[in-house]
């Protein structure tokens, strides 16, 4: 089904400003945050700063890639400011050849993950507003500088968790018919459509991600701009339903992004991305406290950054590679395989994204469902804060959401959802892959998928407990 | 209207705004003093909180119509809420059960005498689990 001939859905994403209005609102929502972020109480959950980005953006973010796909991106309000300044500054570097990878991004996420359980963000109105505006301050910069949309392509860690997360979406932008794509000589969906009179002058932007339509395979790498829709000159571009994930097998080459399972940096995504799930979610628990003391203990250190540096290594480094190794070499002994090994390690890394976007959505669905409605209380108590009188009426803290025990089924679905779609995207690349001995290739990687599922369970029926620790010792 | 003046009237929006809300938190004049029973608090007895409210010269804000906000850290958490009771002396309280463990974060609301706004607050490191 292609989403944009639908009636009104279709013509409202075909609207060339739609983009724009999503963008002033998320623009609305980002200077909000950030006033009361400066300006308000420090308080986490009485503050819009926190409040907006711990419970209901990140919440959305989710729900938006299960539902449609990248639709963060899409909106995004940093290239609405990037743009601004681009009519001032025109970039002029393209981005180093060398840097064409994802590392700084992987980085810059693991930095994220790392940070907002090292300082605990969720309480920190102000940092948070501070973090939003470095956050525009580097995708301006990063911009400025270098052509295209380096910033999302390379950078921006927010960036990278929805591209590999949006693998699993199911909606895509592809070509309606090949034919017509042939037969094309401009190639505007990524050039873009210049005025004749004055070329200089860019009357459809094409992609500046580099993902030729025609080319293109997946999600990865594509914000949901619509540029390309846009740009066609023979309305050719779809935004169609598809299977989610099973791009995650595609071994063909894709444009701007290349083989798959030609690209660690990549794997290594999919690796923080399904392990750092399981970390951001074991991280919220009383046990985690326990482990951050014993290894505190056993470390002879006081304070929290050197334990949570070590969890980190383990959780994202070491555990990853010793199960993906691990399995590798069992499925080798099973199979009798002793070919190389690498593209398989990087194939079932790539496997174990569904259950990874599972996580999430577990994690972050649970604080968006149970705190659904704290941003009424919130609000009104942000007016008094403007207006020293209660405009608004008094703050509703009784209005927050579902309670966790309504939740907890959801909760389990999706992981159970997750969990089926990488065990079936396992047993799909064992039996192209090894098809004459598909069951012994495929088991150990069914068996560390149902140990990682059995292991996001476990966490989800641990005690929560909000900690803000300074120290450990 | 015209771009710079629509931009203008945008800058100047955000700036009065936060203005507005730095205005707002002008009640560094009176002081809170915070006593918890017991100073431990855990999950299965009520807290005793008091807030004791004093002007900059040391004299007891008496009068003033006061909520107590216990939230959770982690925003989208129910927080506890509960009137305090004016015991005499500037001296407010109010008994509440802290109903999960780990730190918490304590607000006084509402209004002084002659109707300023007031927002004091405070933080309870560690509420303990119930044995």
């Amino acid at each position: 089904v292609d989403i944009l001939q639908l009636p009104v859905v279709g013509a409202v994403l075909r609207w060339r400003r739609i983009r724009t209005l999503l963008q002033l609102g998320m623009l609305i929502v980002a200077v909000s945050i950030v006033i009361h972020g400066l300006f308000g109480p420090q308080i986490g959950p009485r503050n819009l700063s926190t409040v907006l980005t711990s419970i209901h953006w990140r919440g959305l973010l989710v729900v938006g890639l299960l539902i449609a796909g990248n639709v963060f991106c899409t909106a995004c309000p940093m290239i609405l400011a990037r743009d601004a300044a681009r009519r001032a500054i025109a970039p002029r570097l393209s981005w180093p050849r060398g840097w064409r990878r994802k590392w700084i991004g992987v980085g810059l996420l693991i930095v994220v993950l790392f940070s907002y359980e090292l300082f605990d963000l969720w309480n920190l109105p102000a940092a948070t507003a501070w973090l939003i505006l470095c956050y525009f301050a580097l995708a301006v910069a990063v911009d400025a500088l270098f052509k295209g949309a380096s910033f999302c392509k390379y950078v921006c860690p927010i960036g990278q968790f929805n591209f590999i997360a949006s693998t699993v979406a199911p909606l895509e932008i592809g070509v309606r018919s090949s034919d017509v794509c042939r037969g094309c000589r401009t190639s505007d969906c990524i050039k873009g459509q210049r005025q004749e009179v004055q070329p200089l002058r860019v009357v459809h932007r094409g992609c500046e991600l580099g993902l030729f339509v025609p080319a293109k395979t997946g999600n990865l790498d594509c914000t949901f701009c619509l540029d390309c829709v846009h740009a066609c000159p023979h309305d050719n571009v779809a935004l169609t339903t598809r299977l989610p994930a099973l791009e995650l097998l595609e071994t063909r080459r894709r444009s701007g992004v290349g083989r798959l399972l030609q690209r660690a940096d990549l794997a290594a995504l999919a690796i923080v991305f399904t392990f750092g799930a399981l970390i951001n979610a074991f991280a919220m628990t009383s046990p985690a406290y326990a482990v951050e003391r014993r290894l505190a203990a056993l470390m002879h250190v006081q304070s929290e950054g050197p334990v949570l540096a070590a969890l980190f290594i383990m959780g994202l480094v070491l555990l990853p590679a010793a199960l993906l190794f691990g399995a590798n070499a069992i499925a080798r002994l099973l199979t009798r395989d002793a070919g190389a090994n690498r593209g398989a390690v990087m194939q079932f890394a790539f496997a174990l994204v569904p259950f990874g976007f599972g996580v999430w959505l577990a994690h972050y669905g649970f604080h968006l469902l149970t705190g659904l409605l704290t941003i009424i209380p919130v609000t009104q108590s942000a007016a008094i804060d403007l207006f020293g009188r209660s405009v608004l009426g008094e703050p509703l803290w009784g209005w927050t959401g579902m309670g966790p025990g309504q939740v907890y089924p959801i909760q389990l679905g999706f992981l159970i959802l997750g969990a089926c779609g990488s065990l079936a995207l396992v047993r799909t690349a064992s039996s192209r892959d090894t098809p004459q001995r598909s069951t012994a290739a495929a088991a150990p990687w069914h068996a560390l998928v149902l140990a990682l599922f059995i292991a996001a369970v476990w966490i989800l029926n641990l005690p929560m407990d909000m900690r803000g620790l300074g120290g450990v010792g | 209207m015209a771009p710079e003046a629509r931009r203008a009237g945008l800058i100047a929006v955000f700036a009065a705004c936060c203005f507005a809300f730095a205005c707002a938190k002008g009640t560094s004049d009176v002081t809170a003093t915070w006593t918890l029973e017991p100073a431990h608090p855990t999950t299965d007895a009520a807290t005793v909180i008091r807030v004791a409210l004093a002007h900059g010269d040391g004299s007891p804000v008496n009068g003033a119509r006061l909520r107590l906000e216990a939230h959770m850290n982690h925003p989208g958490m129910a927080p506890v809420v509960g009137e305090l009771t004016e015991r005499g002396s500037g001296i407010y309280e109010s008994r509440v059960t802290l109903t999960m463990a780990g730190p918490w974060m304590l607000a006084v609301s509402g209004e002084l005498p002659g109707g300023r706004r007031i927002l004091k607050q405070t933080e309870v490191t560690a509420v303990q689990p119930s044995p």
